[in-house]
């Protein structure tokens, strides 16, 4: 009986002291962050072009090559990975095929990202002449976060009561009315939350995008998907490189501008997850 | 009752999951406007053969169907026919109640929905079909509302309805009341004897009284095989076979 309750306890007071850690860890580090770079963030940091003088430098380019590579690696990446966990899960008929591709998916969610990026090089910007454009970058960037949005379309499509789907085959629904008119919209939640997640790994890499020779100084927003560019993480990484106490200033203010960037999207799959949750049923 | 042309004919019907024979050579006859219960120990297969009547172990990986079900005149595993006409003609109600996450309304029009029926009809299509499952007076003031709002009862009802808006000629029903109360499967039982006239259902039942009630004829089940079929008042007074009265009076199951 004793043993038991200090057991208890002590498992308590293990997960209390992991929690504190990790929690803690992040908050020195936002913290630590917020003290080097606020005082660089203003409306012209947002608004300004990268400069050698580190007063008048700011994330423009940045930011929109960010916008530009997140936006088209979306259009490329959720389509294709939701539609392949959707044929995975709901289509293929159970065997070594689908067993083989499974095992494949899950192998390269593992891969590091930097493989990737000589992929892209070796791909898309050499075999396909694509250059270093917001193309080839959202391209690596859509196979990098491709097996993560499959895994995630299965895990949502995995958790949907088989129930549900035996009630609608027993009125005469096809497969496909099954899968879409039915099991989707239960998954729907799920597979939101997967791809903002997926999403928001992906816009704080660099490596891929420096190994196919993202620039980092770049004076011009991208105006088409053939130019070149540069995204935030890029940028931070190279004012943190230089000698000159004034960048790194503004490298942590960069990286405050990522993290609120990661923060909404992480907010808006919260979002979305209530308010799909709560509509559950409703019609 | 009966015509004299069944309606299901099940012809050396065999089962396996696999290497294992679930049923073997099950041979009935159902007939129209008949309710005829399947009963039997766990595990004696009686929910597997059900399934094979729409197909719906086509959805199990490893099983695998032998022999002859015909429904209409028509063999419902021959290659030339379409496993999703045969489940809108052959209706099931499962062991829970599973209505869809949708409105009380959209659970009964979405299959006709998807036939292409004009609003109109729907309209009648759902108002007929929550009549017919004795549930229109229950929910006819909030059908726009969630379906997972209503009691067990209810679902298992709004269930029937969904699958008679489909207008089958046959229902079949998995153990259908196993998850509700006395006073819910009361209704459940009641309401079968009330659409045996539109319909012919076979259930699957646990409950021996319950296939006493409601059913005209009774098929025992034991380790893949049918071991008696009879007129049910006959079957449960005058058994014939010993491992039929051995399961009636409790012995055993």
């Amino acid at each position: 009986m004793m043993f038991e309750k200090i057991r208890e306890r002590l498992s308590y007071f293990v997960g209390l002291l992991a929690v504190v850690a990790s929690l803690g860890l992040l908050f020195i580090l936002i913290y630590d962050i917020i003290r080097q770079g606020g005082g660089a963030l203003s409306w012209d940091f947002i608004t300004n072009f990268p400069s050698r003088f580190p007063a008048q430098a700011g994330v423009r380019s940045a930011l929109f090559g960010t916008a530009w590579v997140m936006i088209m690696t979306a259009f490329i990446s959720i389509p294709l990975g939701v539609f392949t966990g959707i044929y995975l899960e709901e289509f293929l008929s159970r065997g070594v095929f689908k067993k083989f591709i499974e095992v494949n998916i899950s192998n390269l969610a593992g891969v590091p990202s930097i493989v990737y990026g000589m992929l892209g090089l070796a791909v898309f910007v050499r075999a396909m002449a694509l250059g270093r454009s917001v193309l080839s970058g959202a391209l690596t960037m859509s196979l990098l976060i491709l097996p993560v949005i499959v895994i995630a379309t299965v895990e949502a499509l995995k958790s949907v009561p088989t129930t549900l789907r035996w009630a609608a085959f027993g009125v005469g629904a096809s497969r496909r009315q099954v899968v879409f008119s039915h099991v989707l919209p239960q998954a729907f939640p799920g597979i939101c939350t997967g791809v903002i997640l997926a999403l928001s790994r992906a816009i704080g890499e660099s490596a891929p995008l420096i190994l196919i020779g993202a620039l980092s100084y770049v004076a011009f927003v991208p105006e088409n998907p053939m130019d070149s560019f540069t995204v935030l993480a890029i940028q931070t990484f190279n004012w943190a490189s230089r000698p000159q106490e004034a960048f790194h200033e503004r490298a942590a203010a960069a990286i405050i501008v990522l993290l609120i960037l990661t923060l909404a999207m992480n907010g808006l799959a919260i979002y979305l997850r209530a308010r799909f949750a709560g509509r559950k049923g409703a019609r | 009752m009966q015509s004299a042309q069944p309606i299901i004919i099940t012809d050396q019907v065999s089962i396996f999951y696999g290497e294992k024979r679930a049923i073997e050579n099950a041979n009935l006859k159902f007939y129209q406007n008949e309710i005829a219960a399947l009963i039997g120990p766990s595990g004696c297969g009686k929910s597997t053969f059900l399934r094979s009547i729409n197909r719906m172990n086509d959805f199990i990986a490893t099983a695998r169907t032998e022999g002859k079900v015909i429904v209409e005149e028509e063999d419902i595993y021959a290659a030339s026919i379409d496993p999703v006409l045969v489940r809108r003609k052959v209706g099931m109600v499962f062991q829970k109640p599973n209505p869809f996450p949708k409105s009380i309304y959209d659970n009964v029009a979405w299959a006709p929905r998807k036939t292409g029926l004009p609003k109109s009809e729907l309209n009648e299509i759902v108002e007929n079909s929550l009549k017919k499952a004795a549930l229109w007076e229950e929910v006819r003031d909030r059908l726009h509302q969630s379906a997972l709002g209503l009691s067990g009862g209810q679902q298992q009802r709004l269930c029937i309805a969904r699958a008679i808006a489909m207008q089958p000629k046959v229902l079949l029903m998995d153990e259908p009341c196993s998850a509700l109360d006395p006073i819910a499967t009361g209704r459940i039982e009641d309401l079968m004897r009330e659409l045996q006239k539109d319909y012919t259902i076979v259930i699957v039942t646990h409950n021996m009284q319950q296939a006493a009630r409601v059913s005209d004829k009774t098929v025992f089940f034991l380790n893949g095989k049918i071991i008696e079929t009879g007129e049910t008042r006959e079957f449960f007074t005058r058994p014939k076979q010993v491992e039929t009265e051995n399961y009636i009076t409790g012995k055993f199951g």
